[in-house]
């Protein structure tokens, strides 16, 4: 661990509060030389004392076992004990130091050559970053600095083994630094993550003049171009940060600390108001709770940040328990174990973790928006004369460098004076005319304009309410230039849910699945700024569509619209403004453990569900909650953004968010666009749905999706929307697949609205023109073998592939043939020709994935042996189709994702050929080398929650085949586990496709019968009933 | 307990080393290697006779971690090293039954 300075630690916080401790020093205490600094431990109701006799360090190993012990840390007492813990470890490790630096003095150091002598030079030992900030989670690093006055003495390395070695045995990440103070100083001017740590630098014990001298000395605030200097560095730090950790305000696997929104947000705030702490002494500087200087950020503020900053540390310690390591992204699969550590309790399936993290999206929203506003300030605190580069326009320049990657909204702040700010109970609307100004021209509302907004909220709620001005105000914010930004600061400050009761009752909706990264509400306005995007520019990829809608305004309405559905009911009808129920992130203190405290007589996390706008039921709580949904099923059958977690119904908030939207536009005045809208809603996920889990291929299903939709424009504006709601679901939901397939179906509906209704004549033209195409492109080839394949081939390739295809096909047949016919001559006996197959694989067309054919003679179980073989080489099966030809020959064409990362062996076509081969003759125990994988450390998958398998059987939407959806949580070799459940019941794949269902892998299978006298479905209660049930079976595996 | 063995090229080394500090691997052992691979050496057997077999300088770096931390510090080892070319190296995991730390006498995964 050596080598690590403490500078290189966790920085600093608002609690550098550096005199308290030292101030006690003084002559008249007992003459230990190296005690005049006392532990806070001592004296504090942390206290760990040391026993009696026990050295520091068992000390401190038995007071950490005690703290971190699971029993300590359990149920409702724990929830304190979380609350406590980073208090508790740092008196913990204070007292370490205190009690070690006695047993030093008592006992003469040991130094290299073994012979002992007193320690001597006066020296003060030093907290630095987290340690510093008394903010030590489990497995926090522990930085601390020996400081000397002058000179590092000799002996000093002496001192420092005695007083580090136990804490490396005791396994404390520990950064560590032996410096003068001149050192420090020096330091900190050359390396401004130096200085960041040092603003938190607290003295633990030893002598106090060493400190004292550097406290002296070190005066952040004193230097004229400090604060923006420091500011500087951290907007280039914070682009740092976005690049490697992302905005956690709105990640699916956040990261606590150093995430846009994290930790380091709250630090940085404390930092910024450190070193302009002297500087600004304007009417906004306002005497914090603890005794901190805060620039720009009311008590109520801080309240705010204190209780947001506190379920982030709690959240943190519970990661780290749950852990059993300093872990800062919160992983998917922890989220629900550190829910109910944080006493979020478990209503049904995935709801205590849905409450969890709505509470800390809300948390890290609040942090970001004021560590921005913090920053924004620090950057205009520029001296009085500047030299012209340095500083003329640079607090712009910074700021539009921060906009450009996001980490503010804007480029430029519209700082308004108390004179010129609007008064919003004279003129409601200029609240809305901010939020135009900024996304038009890029100017963003200053901090105690917000401050403003927020204050008014009821008021304008009231008054902006209902009316057809207000919904065209926010059209014009959602077309603006910077629509993304002011749509999100409109959401953050809380003025969109004080206008919109419906989305203020949907918008912290979070769902808990690997598939929706954002709530509802970040997800409503990413899914705005992309079709801002595309209608502003008309050369983006959909920009042509979005530019020739003759009313834009009715997409946009949509977009807004499309998952007010998501909310409760009774929410999502209530009428309550959510001003009242406080639903903006940036003041609600509602994260704070106090926060229904006193209501409820017992500490609990968040509010209880009467009062809590989520509905969600928290630990401490002493009566379920009123409308429980521990009973409520989800159907299965979601596109992008409908798959639901526990607690939103999928599919049924299309219908409800059409009512809503419809009620919402004639309450506005805008009842024309009611109908319109209306209809985008209720459908927006029928293309995903549809594109994910129909065969494009089958008339029937295109025509279906047609009549639904009516005509082109409106297909135009449901295909727009479709693509922008699943860029703005995650990455799971919006992929090159994906958007191939969504854009097949749309491009098949279009022409079937344009071109007018196709009927089977015209599929029996298409075949026969497709069989020509065939014939022209087969040139000179043998003719007679030609016709026997386009024979033998069914009627649906010629409605599937394309005509090139159908020749690579029958080419296939005839290597198919060769390679058998050569098999059972050299194996004769009837053992001949088991298993032989040519595959080929081209490139599908969508980056990263290959079209796999494998020409091969239809056996028991072939469906399942290729997918399992597929599996085994690691490409994951996007689509599979099989086209059985007459005479026994089959082609399985499969899309297969290369895995990602991964570059594929060169040969792995011929390898898979290999073992499909290998598979059929025993050579392969396909089962057992699917296990091996499986079970191997290196392909331990993440996957979603554990829910229950669903299967559906659908007997109606294909007039060929049964179409069977399969949900379960994703695994290597599931395809294959799924058709091979189905061997025995005289069923074949015919197509297969990967969709998602209440955010999970779904595998839908089109079935046929092996046997055509069977007809072409599954019919037969119970037949039915067997298929589902080795379904599951097999999906349990 | 799991071993991983990651063969590499010597200017791969930091690079691995800095993917595995910042997965808290705590320690690591580094040795200078030799060997060969599929391709490491030009021809094993020309007509049926001996032939020159080359050995490639390569560095091993030993690192023991708990079982289930393997995944991670597997892909991580790899996407550092990874320069897409014949000679990368290789990534071997091996089962470790014990660790014992002289000079506390701690043993299992607390010696790690």
């Amino acid at each position: 661990m050596a080598g690590r300075g403490p500078d290189s630690g966790q920085g600093a916080g608002r609690e550098a509060e550096t005199g308290r401790e030292s101030a006690g020093s003084d002559a008249g205490r007992a003459p230990r030389r190296d005690t005049d600094l006392e532990p806070e431990a001592a004296t504090g109701r942390e206290s760990a004392a040391p026993a009696a006799n026990a050295g520091a360090a068992e000390t401190l190993r038995a007071g950490r076992e005690r703290l971190l012990a699971p029993e300590a840390v359990a149920g409702n007492a724990g929830q304190d004990a979380l609350e406590r813990l980073p208090a508790a470890l740092t008196a913990l490790v204070d007292a370490y130091f205190h009690e070690r630096l006695r047993e030093a003095a008592e006992e003469p150091l040991p130094d290299e050559q073994g012979s002992r002598r007193p320690f001597s030079a006066p020296c003060s030992i030093v907290a630095v970053g987290g340690y510093g900030r008394r903010e030590l989670c489990p497995g926090s690093d522990l930085d601390v600095l020996l400081l000397y006055e002058r000179r590092v003495p000799d002996g000093a390395a002496d001192l420092a083994k005695f007083l580090f070695h136990p804490l490396w045995d005791l396994r404390f990440d520990l950064g560590h630094g032996v410096r003068s103070v001149k050192d420090c100083l020096a330091l900190a001017v050359k390396d401004r993550q130096v200085f960041a740590s040092l603003l938190d630098a607290r003295p633990l014990a030893g002598e106090a003049a060493p400190f004292e001298a550097f406290r002296r000395k070190f005066r952040p605030e004193a230097h004229p171009r400090a604060v923006r200097d420091f500011a500087r560095w951290i907007g280039e730090r914070n682009r740092d940060r976005e690049a490697r950790h992302g905005d956690s305000s709105a990640l699916l696997e956040p990261d606590l600390k150093s995430g846009l929104g994290g930790l380091r947000d709250v630090h940085q705030i404390g930092w910024l108001a450190r070193v302009s702490g002297s500087r600004n002494g304007d009417a906004d500087e306002t005497e914090g709770a603890d005794g901190r200087t805060a620039t720009i950020f009311n008590a109520a503020e801080l309240a705010g940040l204190d209780a947001a900053a506190g379920l982030l540390r709690r959240t943190r310690c519970a990661l780290h328990l749950a852990a059993r390591r300093k872990l800062d992204r919160l992983p998917f699969d922890l989220q629900p174990r550190v829910a109910e550590m944080l006493g979020y309790r478990q209503a049904s399936r995935g709801l205590a973790v849905e409450c969890f993290l709505s509470d800390l999206h809300r948390a890290m929203t609040t942090v970001k928006g004021m560590r921005v506003a913090a920053w924004e300030a620090a950057m205009s605190t520029a001296p009085k004369r500047r030299p012209r580069h340095a500083a003329g326009n640079g607090a712009g320049r910074e700021a539009g460098k921060e906009a450009a990657s996001g980490t503010t909204q804007t480029p430029r702040r519209a700082v308004a004076d108390d004179a010129t700010r609007p008064d919003f109970a004279r003129a409601p609307e200029a609240a809305l005319a901010l939020f135009e100004a900024m996304s038009g021209g890029g100017t963003r509302p200053d901090w105690p304009t917000l401050r403003a907004v927020r204050a008014a909220l009821p008021l304008l709620g009231e008054k902006l309410r209902d009316r057809r001005e207000t919904l065209e105000a926010l059209l014009r914010v959602m077309r603006g230039t910077h629509a993304g930004e002011a749509l999100g600061l409109l959401q953050d400050v809380g003025l969109l849910g004080a206008l919109l009761p419906e989305f203020a009752a949907a918008e912290h909706r979070v769902q808990f699945d690997d598939y929706h990264v954002h709530p509802v509400g970040r997800h409503t306005v990413e899914t705005l700024a992309r079709l801002s995007e595309f209608a502003r520019d008309p050369d983006s990829p959909h920009g042509d569509l979005a530019a020739r809608d003759p009313r834009p305004d009715v997409l946009f309405l949509a977009a807004l619209f499309h998952d007010l559905g998501k909310a409760d009911a009774e929410e999502g009808e209530g009428e309550s403004p959510p001003a009242a129920k406080g639903a903006s992130p940036l003041w609600n203190p509602k994260f704070s453990k106090e926060a229904v405290g006193a209501r409820t007589g017992r500490r609990v996390l968040v509010a209880t569900p009467e009062e809590d706008p989520d509905g969600c039921s928290c630990a401490g709580t002493e009566e379920p909650a009123p409308h429980e949904r521990a009973t409520r099923v989800s159907p299965p059958g979601t596109g992008p953004d409908g798959g639901a977690g526990g607690s939103i119904p999928p599919g049924d908030h299309c219908v409800l968010g059409a009512q809503l939207a419809g009620r919402v536009l004639v309450r506005h005045g805008m009842g024309e666009l009611a109908a319109p809208v209306a209809f985008l809603v209720r459908h927006h996920l029928l293309l995903p749905e549809t594109a994910t889990r129909r065969d494009l291929n089958d008339e029937r299903v295109i025509a279906r999706v047609a009549a639904e939709v009516g005509d082109a424009a409106r297909l135009d504006r449901l295909y727009l929307l479709t693509i922008v709601d699943s860029m703005a679901t995650g990455p799971r939901a919006w992929r090159d697949w994906t958007a191939s397939l969504f854009a097949e179906l749309y491009r098949k509906v279009r022409r079937l609205l344009t071109d007018g209704p196709l009927a089977e004549p015209h599929a029996a033209h298409r075949m026969a023109t497709a069989r020509d195409r065939v014939r022209t492109l087969a040139g000179s080839r043998d003719r007679a073998a030609l016709e026997r394949d386009l024979d033998a081939m069914p009627s649906r390739a010629f409605l599937a592939l394309e005509p090139a295809t159908l020749l690579r096909h029958a080419d296939l047949a005839r290597r198919l043939d060769a390679a058998v016919a050569e098999d059972e001559r050299r194996r004769p006996g009837g053992v001949g020709g088991v298993g032989v197959n040519v595959v080929e694989a081209v490139p599908a067309g969508v980056p990263g994935c290959w079209e796999v054919t494998v020409a091969i003679r239809e056996r028991a179980g072939m469906f399942a042996t290729l997918a399992g073989v597929l599996s085994l080489h690691e490409l994951d099966i996007l689509a599979a189709e099989v086209f059985p030809w007459r005479g026994g020959t089959t082609m399985s064409v499969f899309t297969v994702a290369e895995p990602a990362g991964r570059v594929p062996a060169r040969d792995i076509w011929e390898r898979v050929s290999r073992a499909v081969h290998y598979s059929f003759t025993g050579r392969l125990d396909l089962e057992y080398r699917l296990e091996q994988k499986r079970n191997s450390p290196l392909y331990s998958v993440k996957s979603g929650p554990k829910l229950p398998p669903t299967v559906a059987v659908d007997n109606e939407s294909s007039d060929f085949h049964t179409i069977v959806e399969v949900a379960a949580p994703d695994r290597l070799g599931l395809l294959h586990d799924l058709a091979k459940g189905l061997d025995g019941l005289g069923l074949a794949v015919r197509l297969a496709k990967i969709a998602t269902s209440d955010g999970r892998i779904a595998d839908v299978f089109h079935l046929g019968n092996a046997d055509p006298a069977l007809g072409p479905k599954l019919r037969g209660e119970e037949r039915i009933t067997e298929a589902k049930k080795r379904l599951i079976a097999a999906a349990k595996g | 307990m799991k071993k991983v063995e990651i063969i590499t090229r010597s200017f791969k080394v930091d690079d691995v080393k800095d993917a595995l500090a910042e997965l808290g691997v705590k320690g690591m052992t580094v040795t200078d290697v030799k060997g060969f691979g599929r391709q490491g050496g030009h021809k094993e057997v020309y007509r049926g006779a001996e032939y020159q077999v080359d050995f490639v300088a390569k560095i091993k770096i030993e690192v023991v971690v708990e079982a289930a931390r393997v995944a991670e510090v597997v892909e991580a080892a790899r996407r550092a090293a990874l320069t897409g070319e014949v000679g990368d190296g290789k990534i071997f995991v091996l089962p470790v039954d014990e660790v014992v730390r002289i000079r506390t006498g701690e043993t299992g995964e607390d010696a790690i």
